[in-house]
């Protein structure tokens, strides 16, 4: 009896440390491999809403799928994270995304100008730290 | 039948004063990138004969060009391309822009969009095969890597 409730003891113990590390992954967003990408939380919530479902490796999309994965980003190499990066500033700014064909369709998906700014300062954020330009 | 021709004519022969504006054409571009930088020659090559007519200032423009309504369309596509990337100002761009230019020449070739059809279509001299593909794409990507330190 006493083994099992010093087993139980010891698991709820592991439980613990596990969903605290779990949450920390969540609250830094930051992907074990990468830690050069970091991706706050009200930019990761504008990326699920606005460019997840056509931008992610999921997608059904494939040519937004080969082009942009926000899931794998964290796993590209140095320069491409740059170039996708500096792509996503450029294409936000200029309203060539998200698309005008899906924004015709999914009204919801068109960016405010909040927006635009958040993800322009974060991309143009990360280059900076990252590349030092 | 024959007012028809007639009309058709007279119009081809009006829209021939409609300025087409083709973007000016600059041989020598000091910041060219095949000038300022070490691509592979079967590389430069390819790309001179392939992309730069769009993508640099160095546009070799065909005589039916400058006949309306294709030089319409010959200006507007060049003008597009060298604004979408120009090589003839590569030298002037910072590392991070010539990374994204690496990576965005690497997904067009791969996913095989460029050179466009009509363009292929024009210039038979211009279709990439699948190892031209192939050989580009890695030349992009290399290139982009040694711009970086990982």
């Amino acid at each position: 009896m006493k083994k099992i409730i010093l087993l139980s003891a010891m698991l709820f113990t592991a439980a613990i440390f596990v969903s605290i590390s779990a949450t920390e992954d969540i609250v830094n967003n930051t992907i074990p491999g990468n830690e050069k990408y970091v991706v706050p939380e009200n930019v990761q919530a504008i990326i699920d809403n606005k460019c997840f479902d056509c931008h992610s490796t999921k997608s059904k999309n494939l040519k937004a799928k080969m082009k942009l994965k926000f899931d794998k980003m964290a796993h590209l190499k140095t320069h491409k994270l740059l170039g996708k990066l500096d792509n996503i500033a450029e294409s936000v700014t200029e309203g060539d995304m998200p698309p005008k064909k899906a924004i015709k369709k999914y009204p919801d998906l068109k960016l405010t100008a909040e927006e635009v700014k958040t993800l322009s300062d974060w991309s143009n954020g990360l280059i900076s730290k990252i590349a030092g330009e | 039948m024959n007012k028809l021709l007639v009309a058709l004519f007279a119009a081809f022969v009006i829209i021939q004063f409609i300025p087409a504006n083709l973007p000016v054409v600059v041989k020598q571009n000091k910041d060219d990138l095949i000038a300022t930088t070490d691509v592979p020659a079967d590389i430069a090559q390819k790309l001179k004969t392939s992309c730069y007519d769009c993508h640099s200032n160095e546009t070799n423009y065909p005589w039916y060009s400058y006949v309306a309504p294709v030089s319409f369309l010959v200006s507007r596509d060049t003008r597009e391309g060298r604004r979408k990337l120009n090589f003839s100002i590569w030298n002037n761009l910072s590392k991070v822009k010539k990374a994204k230019y690496l990576d965005n020449i690497n997904d067009e070739i791969t996913e095989g969009e460029m050179p466009m059809k009509i363009y292929t279509y024009l210039h038979s001299g211009s279709k990439l095969s699948e190892k031209d593909r192939e050989a580009i794409a890695a030349w992009a990507d290399n290139y982009a890597e040694s711009l970086f330190d990982d």
